[in-house]
């Protein structure tokens, strides 16, 4: 990164601070270095395989999807279902996702996403985020705006995604 | 097996699954799905894909014992695993097991297929033998009969490689080794003697094609009996007008056609068909007769004058019509000199003056001569020429003689019934010329 690009980052991830205003002063006491949330948003690939670990920070979650929100990403709300039984099919007037099982192993899954409309944004990751417990999964390439892969339920992610109280990004 | 460019790669595993599922290639049951699986699913799903043509189902789920990154030689051998496991005979290899004991024979196969299940041409034949090479030597050794299935278009580079490899050279010889070198997927269960194992897809075929025929027969019947309904239809409307021309009831035989004239669409047909051969027979009378106008003069004088045979004569010559009639067979013809005098002037006369009609028969070759006595009035010559004797035709030169109104009826009723005709005009005319 050059340093003009990282000064406009570090101007850019104060603005956020500013503009917060869910964040009292305990929680920036909670060490949140926006300045790296901001440059985990910026590289997504590079921080790839860290990134789960990441979202484990309370915090920095919620300060991360802040930004995805706000930066522009594909997103589904909570479901408005009063069921706490898992929800195998999703949709939203941005994309579907339909969690089918496999015949090859009772527990394994393909999640299936098919986006309704064109994006120009670059699409990398699957996000769930329910009760301040978040993850992402990698997302193999869009062909004709639908994507797939395959999860296993005894997966976090598996809980997550069929939970009706996750938010869900694709950014 | 499906060999690649770095290793040989055997199949575990092949479940349908759900079809809104995508087809998927992974490695010995991960959950990571390879590179080629987006071109698998294209391969699998109909129309672009053959599989779901093949075994009727649209998504599948192919474990591999190694990754396959790219390339579309694999499509063969997935193809043959495909429809051997539709029909229950496909061993499938174990992850670090290529070879399974109980197998008696192994199919190894590279090559891309089309639509048609044609077999295309695959590259680095050399390179993908070489890395079998060892898994033959233990296919050999453990009696496993092996299929070397390929394109037909890889012939050369395969004996090119054979010959590198003398071992595989003689187990060719020996048969242990079965070179199958197709065009067609269907070759293949032909050498493999199970033809069954597409039999579905060739009776599909073989029933369209039978089917095609089927349809085709009922076509040409179809056209048939249309063209027999429109013949029979055209001939109920035809033979009313041939019998009232036989029987001359030209009154009838006219309204007729007037009605069919503005009818059902069989009835203008008919109309247009009979007006078009009476044509083609009034057209061949008129051709067969030959008209020359010969002037001449009895004075001395005006011998030399008159002489001269053109379309322009002197007033003082008196002038023949010589009608020739130049076919084989007989002519009847009707003259009629109709002059201005009956035709315009003087109304109250025309029921008076006797028509001027020349009647006569022609024999083939021959000529008949009618005398136009000098007039100083024009002249107009109404000819009618038949092969048949038709009474009626006085009377109706004589309506016209009467009535030129009636002059335009007259032709259509004469065309109508196929008679020739020519109408000739003889005009007066004084000529001033400018002499100095």
């Amino acid at each position: 990164m050059e340093i003009k690009d990282s000064i406009s980052n570090t101007f850019l991830a104060l603005n956020y601070i500013s503009l917060s205003q869910n964040y009292s002063s305990s929680i920036t006491q909670a060490k949140l270095n926006f300045k790296r949330v901001w440059e985990v948003f910026l590289n997504p690939i590079k921080y790839q395989d860290k990134i789960n670990e990441m979202l484990k920070d309370k915090v920095f979650a919620k300060a991360y999807f802040m930004i995805l929100q706000n930066e522009g990403c594909i997103y589904q709300p909570k479901l408005r279902a009063a069921s706490n039984d898992k929800v195998f099919f999703r949709s939203s007037s941005e994309f579907k996702i339909e969690i089918v099982k496999s015949n090859k192993n009772k527990n394994v899954y393909y999640i299936i996403i098919n986006l309704i409309n064109d994006t120009k944004l670059p699409l990398l990751n699957l996000y769930v985020i329910c009760d301040n417990i978040s993850e992402s999964k990698k997302l193999p390439k869009f062909n004709n705006k639908r994507a797939q892969m395959i999860i296993k339920d005894n997966d976090n992610f598996f809980d997550l995604i069929t939970n009706p109280n996750t938010e869900i990004f694709i950014r | 097996m499906i060999p690649t460019t770095i290793d040989l790669v055997g199949i575990t595993d092949i479940i349908q699954e759900d079809p809104l599922v995508s087809s998927v290639i992974c490695e010995n049951n991960t959950l990571e799905a390879l590179p080629i699986s987006s071109q698998y699913n294209s391969f699998v799903k109909s129309p672009t894909g053959i599989i779901e043509k093949l075994t009727g189902h649209r998504s599948y789920r192919v474990d591999l014992t190694k990754p396959i990154q790219d390339g579309k030689s694999w499509q063969l051998p997935i193809a043959i695993a495909h429809i051997f496991q539709k029909n229950n005979i496909l061993s499938f290899s174990k992850e670090k097991q290529l070879l399974k004991n109980m197998s008696d024979q192994v199919i190894w196969a590279s090559g891309t297929i089309n639509a048609k299940l044609d077999i295309k041409k695959i590259n680095y034949v050399d390179q993908k033998i070489q890395h079998s090479i060892e898994f033959f030597n233990s296919c050999i050794k453990s009696k496993v009969f092996i299929n070397l299935v390929m394109s037909i278009e890889n012939k050369e580079d395969l004996n090119n490689t054979l010959e590198k490899y003398q071992f595989l050279k003689n187990a060719v010889n020996e048969n242990k080794i079965k070179v199958i070198l197709i065009k067609n997927l269907y070759d293949l269960f032909d050498h493999l003697n199970l033809k069954n194992f597409l039999k579905k897809n060739i009776k599909t075929r073989h029933v369209l094609k039978k089917r095609k025929f089927f349809l085709s027969i009922v076509a040409i019947v179809f056209i048939v009996a249309l063209v027999a309904l429109m013949i029979s239809s055209i001939w109920t409307k035809t033979s009313p007008l041939i019998s009232l021309n036989e029987k001359k009831k030209y009154s009838i035989l006219l309204t007729t056609l007037k009605t069919y004239r503005y009818g059902d669409l069989t009835e203008r047909v008919v109309a247009y068909i009979y007006d078009y051969i009476q044509t083609i027979q009034s057209d061949e009378i008129n051709k067969q007769m030959k008209l020359n106008f010969i002037s001449y003069s009895e004075i001395e004088l005006n011998k030399k004058q008159c002489a001269n045979n053109s379309n322009f004569i002197d007033s003082v010559c008196n002038l023949n019509l010589e009608i020739i009639n130049t076919g084989k067979g007989p002519v009847f013809i009707w003259a009629l000199k109709m002059s201005n005098y009956n035709s315009k002037n003087n109304i109250n006369n025309k029921t008076i003056k006797k028509s001027d009609i020349v009647n006569g028969m022609i024999q083939g070759n021959e000529a008949f001569l009618i005398d136009l006595q000098n007039s100083q009035e024009p002249i107009k010559l109404f000819l009618v020429y038949s092969k048949v004797f038709d009474i009626k035709i006085i009377d109706w030169l004589k309506n016209v003689d009467r009535e030129n109104s009636l002059l335009e009826t007259t032709i259509k009723r004469l065309k109508s019934l196929g008679y020739g005709f020519t109408i000739s005009e003889i005009k007066n005319v004084k000529l001033i010329q400018e002499l100095i």
